[in-house]
């Protein structure tokens, strides 16, 4: 099983009929969609509406998904798509260069900030991210922290850290786990996921 | 801003206090973070996401760690996206209906499926339809229908080509009379008859293609 066959498992209870599951992505995908939204859109407003359109379309689609290739990729070329449309509404021609660019990437996850687009309130809340998650990572045991470093920013499977830091699989997937509910901890006023809103 | 992703090098960092997360590191919930990572057996997959589902605090992890990796990944991630757009989301599909969709099949398989169901309909086809068709333009012919108008011109017309001797004709009604045959041929014909029955398409039995000298 990889992480591409959990999301699977969400789409298939989604095709099912429950609706829950397709939120879990949404909450899974949002930022990353949003991010790319930003590289074409400058508008925030704009991006929250195309990513909010991308989104159902998909949920709309999602009885055509095949799993022939990984939901995020799918749900990218959706977005990408809505927002040439969104620019096609307004009569205006999608930025050529950056639209391009951003095709060529299969999966988006290498996508480059573009910085030009960020509000002054969007780079205080980044520069407060960062803090928090600096000080999340310098308060984890060594363990911990290179166990999550490994995991989430070089793409590691549980084998191969298990391998890197010489112990068993299992002490791999608890020091992750608990990485992860420290930096959470950390990050969670941060986040706009408090237990008073929906998700 | 410039993406600062965190490197290996911060985990080279000097450890600081560490304390464990409240009500942390029960066995379900480190199940959980594996699965997110795809790192759970495909046995376990299907009764973990319906706990998802269903457990709120699982729900609230989720969606914690979710942002958890793409905070670590880039801080923009987090730092310019709107913590409306999932709410704004949830209530625009409140009002999509449910899915209800077939179990998505590879596209072979799919593809295999169409081909049956076709191959299906062309045999219903052939034989709720066209053969009652041709069968029932059998009987008509025999019953005084419409056909039997049709044919009757059929046996004039060919009466007059015969009367012309016309040794190019073709075809001749076979209905048109014993004169038609070559006499000799008479047993043959109806032992074959007796063994042929009408067959698939009794209305074509009528008409006889002669070829050979002789046969007039």
């Amino acid at each position: 099983m990889s992480e591409r066959d959990a999301d699977l498992e969400l789409v298939r209870l989604v095709q099912r009929g429950d609706k829950r599951a397709f939120e879990l992505l949404v909450a899974k995908y949002q930022r990353r969609i949003s991010r790319l939204l930003s590289r074409m859109i400058r508008d925030p407003a704009d991006i929250e509406d195309v990513a909010q359109e991308a989104f159902i379309k998909a949920y709309r689609a999602l009885p055509n998904f095949r799993g022939e290739s990984a939901f995020y990729t799918w749900l990218y070329r959706i977005a990408i798509n809505t927002a040439k449309n969104h620019f096609a509404a307004q009569g205006r021609r999608a930025p050529t260069v950056v639209a391009n660019d951003i095709e060529d990437q299969e999966s988006g996850e290498d996508a480059v900030y573009l910085s030009d687009t960020a509000t002054p309130d969007s780079l205080y809340q980044s520069k407060q991210v960062g803090l928090a998650v600096n000080r999340a990572i310098d308060q984890l045991p060594p363990d911990l922290r290179t166990a999550i470093v490994l995991r989430e920013l070089e793409g590691l499977s549980y084998d191969e850290i298990a391998v890197a830091m010489n112990c068993p699989v299992g002490t791999v997937r608890s020091r992750i786990f608990r990485a992860r509910e420290a930096i959470a901890l950390e990050l969670r006023p941060l986040l706009g996921t408090g237990e008073d809103e929906r998700w | 801003m410039k993406q600062e992703p965190l490197s290996r090098s911060a985990a080279a960092a000097s450890p600081a206090p560490y304390a464990a997360p409240a009500g942390a590191a029960t066995e379900d919930t480190e199940r959980l973070s594996a699965w997110l990572d795809g790192e759970l057996g495909a046995s376990e997959a299907d009764a973990l996401a319906q706990r998802l589902l269903r457990d709120p605090d699982w729900r609230s992890r989720y969606i914690d760690w979710c942002a958890v990796g793409d905070a670590l990944r880039s801080q923009e991630v987090i730092g310019g996206h709107s913590p409306r757009l999932c709410a704004r989301i949830a209530r625009a599909l409140d009002s999509e209906p449910a899915l209800l969709a077939p179990r998505a099949l590879p596209g072979g398989a799919r593809r295999h499926i169409a081909t049956g169901f076709a191959v299906a309909a062309a045999a219903a086809v052939l034989v709720f339809v066209a053969v009652p068709q041709l069968r029932s333009g059998s009987a008509g012919a025999g019953a005084g229908t419409s056909a039997d108008a049709g044919t009757s011109a059929g046996v004039a017309v060919a009466d007059k080509v015969l009367a012309a001797g016309d040794p190019g004709a073709p075809v001749r009604n076979a209905a048109a009379g014993a004169h038609a045959f070559n006499p000799r041929l008479d047993p043959y014909i109806e032992a074959h008859r007796e063994v042929t029955g009408t067959g698939v398409m009794p209305a074509a039995a009528v008409y006889l293609r002669f070829g050979g000298e002789g046969e007039q």
